[in-house]
């Protein structure tokens, strides 16, 4: 078991393809960071994954106190029970204030295991945590499809918290690499066998990290839809993204649904192709640097959201719209 | 061979979360939301969650019993619940004005699932659509030592063994539990298909059946477990933004003139 004498706060990485961290990882690192000033007690982040090691390295450049290493293959597909298991051992050993994981489908997976078997608080889908200065934790994360916004503090000693994107900040240059401490790795027990294991063929950058998305909705009326966004995705070196109801429909991978129960996204450019703007869909995108609308509905609740509309057929506006982008930037 | 499932779908009544955002009231003193104008229903994906237990004992066989926990249940949106097909309801009723978090609803259900017990089969929406928490399916399979899986697509039973297609990050999986280690927990969404419609004499014929009162104090045993969380603020989001809305003659000249725009604004 490893132990620290003042811990703080635990972050637990994601790691891409590459073995390096994840955007959305980094940028926790530089909340943390933040949060630990306040907090008085180190940061330490756990990298767990296959062939890791380059990961750790990246986190330790970060400023993070002590990087833990598990490295091991149990950690691929599956391996939620493992991430579990390792991430509860390690937290008895630490026994940290705060854990923290980036939002994402794997973390909702695992952080109510790990708070469970702890007997811990979790508030996940957090659109910030601030420290009170008593060094009371506070978090903050929509309720109600994002139609509020709740502010909860925690009674137990540690609690852990799932962490939206654009709630992250760039870690500050701290000068020294942080310690690399291998641990040892539990190997976790699958409960179930596993017959048949599908991944999806990544197309494009990954959404939630994606510099544009193109979103359509309910609006398009079909998949066809979808082709013309791909289109213009492609010309901005973007991801195509979708409301609930067309990946309900079939029109669009559910993969690609953006929202309150899909992706969390804060590209620099979100173009809502007629999507009318649900609280639910609304609260995965606010975070967008300058959004676009189109739909012809000129009452549509998205353009209460957005920073350019057009309110006209999406059909008519989109092949001159893309045509235009695609002369102006020479593409 | 075997008799069937018998199931359990957690149901929550919950304010109906398609309402306009406008029919939402934040009251940040007393930090609490209200709503006017719109029903409560059986929040959304629990509607899956049940839809998938239906269909599974259509095929199988077996029992489907809602269970819910909370305070003021309308009897009109349990009722139409237990109408599309489900056998019986277990009300767990709460008094007091506080709210259970997920740990303290999470404990109190899987008290209540284990009082009941019998089952083969816990079924749960992926998340409630007021906590937008997603813990308490989990949760309770912790509470219980039984395993998780997440977000159920589909479901099937053969050669002995209940067969679970279910979304993972990046794709899907199928996995396989012996019926024989069962009982298991499934979180279930969208994916899993739209609730079954009710005819009009199946919710007349509803009123039949069994419905269960149970004190949350009693199921909880001594002493009801408390929140890990306390609420100490709520706001209204601010998403408002000064849309400028971009005009011209023809819908492609829009399209033309919003590009052009975009690339002067620097956005693009
Ligand atoms: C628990 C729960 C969770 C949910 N989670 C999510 C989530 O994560 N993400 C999400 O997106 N939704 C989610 N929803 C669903 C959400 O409430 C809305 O139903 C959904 O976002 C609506 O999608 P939409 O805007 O595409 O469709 P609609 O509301 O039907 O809007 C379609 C829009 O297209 C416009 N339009 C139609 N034709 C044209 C045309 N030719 N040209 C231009 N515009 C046109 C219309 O004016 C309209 O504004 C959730 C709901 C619940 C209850
Ligand atoms: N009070 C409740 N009564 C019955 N089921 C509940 C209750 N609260 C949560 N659940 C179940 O747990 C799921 C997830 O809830 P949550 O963790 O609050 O997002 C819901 O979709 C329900 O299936």
């Amino acid at each position: 078991m490893v132990s620290c004498e003042s811990p703080g706060i635990l972050v637990l990485t994601e790691l891409v393809d590459n073995g390096l961290l994840t955007t959305r990882t980094r940028l926790l690192v530089g909340l943390a960071q933040y949060l630990t000033a306040g907090l008085h007690g180190e940061l330490i982040a756990l990298v767990t994954g296959n062939g890791a090691a380059k990961a750790a390295r990246e986190a330790a450049s970060l400023g993070v106190d002590t990087v833990l290493l598990a490295d091991s293959p149990s950690f691929g597909t599956s391996g939620t029970e493992a991430l579990a298991a390792n991430i509860c051992e390690v937290c008895a050993g630490l026994r940290p204030r705060l854990v923290v994981a980036p939002h994402t489908q794997a973390a909702q997976d695992f952080m109510p295991m790990v708070a469970f078997r702890l007997g811990t608080a979790l508030v996940t889908d957090c659109v910030g945590i601030t420290a009170r200065e008593d060094s009371t934790l506070v978090f903050t994360k929509p309720i109600y499809g994002g139609n509020a916004l709740a502010e909860f503090v925690s009674g137990s000693p540690t609690t852990l918290a799932t962490v939206r994107i654009g709630s992250g900040r760039e870690p500050t240059e701290c000068g020294h690499a942080g310690s690399i401490v291998p641990v040892p790795v539990r190997e976790g027990r699958y409960r179930l066998e596993v017959l048949e294991s599908k991944h999806d063929e990544p197309s494009g950058p990954v959404l939630e990290e994606a510099g544009v998305v193109v979103a359509g909705g309910r609006g398009l009326g079909g998949p066809e839809g979808f082709d013309k966004l791909r289109g213009l995705a492609d010309t901005l070196g973007g991801a195509v993204g979708a409301s609930r109801p067309p990946c309900d429909l079939g029109w669009a991978d559910p993969d690609t649904q953006v929202g309150i129960t899909g992706k969390i996204v804060a590209p620099d450019i979100y173009i809502a192709v007629a999507i009318s703007g649900s609280s639910q869909h609304l609260t995965g995108m606010s975070d967008s640097g300058t959004v676009v609308a189109l739909n012809n509905d000129p009452d549509a609740c998205i353009f209460n959201a957005a920073d350019y509309g057009v309110v006209a057929d999406w059909q008519q506006v989109l092949p001159a719209f893309s045509r235009k982008v695609r002369e102006l930037l020479g593409s | 061979m075997h008799n069937g499932l018998n199931m359990i779908v957690c149901v929550k009544q919950v304010p109906d979360p398609e309402g306009p955002p406008t029919s939402y009231r934040v009251d940040e003193e007393a930090r609490t939301v209200t709503f006017q104008g719109i029903p409560p229903v059986v929040s959304p994906f629990d509607e899956n969650a049940l839809e998938l237990a239906l269909g599974l004992a259509g095929v199988h066989g077996g029992t489907v019993t809602l269970m819910s926990l909370g305070s003021r249940f309308s009897p009109a949106v349990m009722l139409k619940a237990l109408a599309t097909g489900a056998d019986d309801l277990v009300l767990v009723e709460m008094n007091g004005d506080t709210a259970p978090d997920s740990f303290a609803t999470a404990r109190l259900l899987a008290a209540a699932i284990s009082r009941r017990g019998g089952f083969d089969l816990v079924l749960a929406g992926i998340q409630a659509s007021d906590t937008n928490a997603g813990q308490v399916g989990p949760g309770i399979a912790e509470l219980l030592g039984i395993p998780v899986i997440p977000r159920a697509c589909h479901a099937d039973v053969t050669d002995g063994r209940l067969v679970v297609k279910h979304a993972v990050p990046g794709g899907h999986e199928t996995v396989g539990v012996p019926l024989r280690e069962l009982p298991v927990v499934l979180t279930v969404g969208f994916e899993a298909g739209e609730l079954r419609y009710p005819h009009l004499a199946a919710i007349k014929a509803a009123k039949e059946k069994p419905q269960a009162r149970w004190d949350a104090s009693d199921v909880a045993g001594m002493s009801p477990p408390g929140n890990l969380l306390e609420i100490v603020g709520l706001r209204a989001p601010k998403r408002e933004r000064r849309c400028l809305l971009i005009e011209g003659d023809t819908p492609e000249e829009q399209g033309e003139s919003l590009a052009v725009r975009l690339r002067e604004d620097g956005v693009l």
